[in-house]
């Protein structure tokens, strides 16, 4: 009985209070909105970055058993005897060649970006990724270089492949990057063949879309994407990605076009951010 | 023993679990939202005003954590707490299937809640592909992880009338 009487208790609403928590989410909105970057929201999101980040890095740090667990079921293909015979043969020379193997990549990976920053000709500085998307809808990485690195807010992140995203907030020692997969992300690129400026926006699906092509000028699959430089936002040439796919309906106005990014943006471990690009705001759809 | 510390505390753990551990566990790309996950653990042990209350302070955590505007799952949050609270007082439950239950609607209406405030503001993707692409998927993630941690959690928080199994917990 005494339970009964209790849960009645609790179940007694206040009307009031949930008006009132509406009210005070939708100020918050508000002025989210109409305060500006230097803002004290904003500032509370720029602390909470600063906060984050250890946590952010801790936990990239701890999940790497787990993301081992991972690769490991995924290779169960090999029989449990041979695992076994070869197990306590190479288990020192795997614990070296996991570690030679690392550098390698890591080296491959970085001599990679300098290669590619080196043929764009742009004045880069280079981070590792601490933090990953928190969010379902959101798509966004944490970097470990912040102002202290000479980052700045609203500048371009690229990788081996491409294209990676932008500056969204930022710190002395991190930052945070909107990535072009996000779907408040829009990026002005040109088809490299026909020439035509288009938006390439990110979209939860996974996919990136390019939107208002001509549909003269409609690429065909394997068109290569570049940022064309307009808004300022990201410098010209950047590649954005591929084709994969265009459709069109007669009644349709500009034709669905599907781009794959050549980053794997999941998998990115090292990115370089492009310095001196020109600020912007970090609102969503900022972009370009 | 005061029940807002272990509320606050709660809640402060998920929002750094959220920014920690929470990424890595995404499956095809949807992200466990683990401060949701307390707050309904939170409204259905304590009732709708600690629902309400929690879920406008876990929405805004939610919202300056990620990159978006800032409000709009405060805003979601709150009323799913809030409803969430009243649910589970009005709902004699003995057992795992209730609470469990009401998570996965919880979750699947804030989901819902969430794009459609999305779309209203102008952002967000396509909200009928967003239907089946995160948010239910995000629904049966969230029900899977309520049947794990929901016992956890309710212990914890209900530290005030300690129960000495789980199914008394429900």
């Amino acid at each position: 009985m005494k339970r009964l009487e209790i849960d009645t208790r609790r179940g007694a609403g206040r009307p009031v209070l949930l008006v009132g928590l509406v009210v005070a989410a939708l100020i918050l909105t508000t002025l989210w909105y109409r305060e500006g970057d230097s803002g004290p929201l904003h500032a509370v999101r720029r602390g909470i970055v600063t906060v984050s980040q250890p946590f952010a890095a801790a936990g990239t740090f701890v999940t790497i058993p787990l993301r081992g667990l991972g690769n490991w079921l995924g290779g169960l293909g090999t029989s449990r005897s041979d695992y076994d015979a070869l197990k306590a043969q190479n288990l020192e020379l795997k614990q070296r060649l996991a570690g030679l193997e690392e550098a390698k990549l890591e080296n491959e990976r970085i001599r990679a970006l300098v290669d590619f920053a080196k043929t764009q000709d742009l004045k880069t500085v280079g981070a590792g990724v601490i933090g990953r998307p928190t969010d379902s809808r959101q798509r966004s990485i944490m970097i470990d270089r912040g102002t202290g690195g000479g980052v700045k807010l609203g500048d371009a992140v690229i990788a081996a492949g491409g294209l990676v995203g932008q500056v969204v907030e930022v710190t002395p020692w991190a930052a945070r990057v909107r990535l072009i997969t996000d779907s408040d992300s829009g990026v002005a690129v040109l088809v490299q063949r026909t020439r035509a400026n288009g938006i390439v926006r990110g979209s939860i699906q996974g996919p990136l879309q390019l939107e208002f092509v001509d549909k003269a000028l409609a690429p065909v699959r394997g068109d290569v994407l570049l940022t064309s430089g307009l808004g300022g936002v990201y410098p010209k040439d950047i590649v954005v990605g591929e084709v994969t796919d265009v459709s069109s309906q007669q009644v349709d106005l500009f034709p669905t076009i599907t781009v794959a990014s050549r980053v794997d943006i999941d998998r990115i471990e090292e990115v370089l951010v492009i310095l001196g690009a020109s600020p912007t705001s970090s609102q969503p759809g900022g972009g370009e | 023993m005061n029940k807002a510390f272990p509320a606050a505390l709660a809640l402060v753990v998920a929002a750094i679990l959220q920014v920690s551990i929470a990424p890595h566990l995404a499956v095809f790309g949807v992200v466990p939202n683990i401060l949701f996950l307390v707050v309904v653990t939170l409204a259905f042990v304590q009732g709708p005003v600690a629902g309400g209350v929690s879920g406008l302070i876990g929405g805004l955590l939610f919202d300056l954590i990620g990159t978006s505007i800032v409000g709009p799952y405060a805003l979601v949050l709150s009323v799913v707490g809030y409803t969430t609270g009243m649910l589970s007082a009005n709902l004699f439950a003995e057992g795992w299937i209730l609470p469990v239950t009401i998570v996965a609607v919880a979750s699947l209406s804030a989901e819902l809640a969430y794009g459609i405030v999305l779309a209203v503001l102008g952002l967000g993707g396509t909200f009928w592909r967003d239907v089946l692409t995160v948010m239910i998927p995000s629904a049966v993630y969230h029900t899977v992880l309520a049947v794990l941690a929901y016992p956890w959690l309710a212990r914890y928080l209900r530290a005030d009338r300690p129960m000495r199994s789980f199914r008394r917990l429900a």
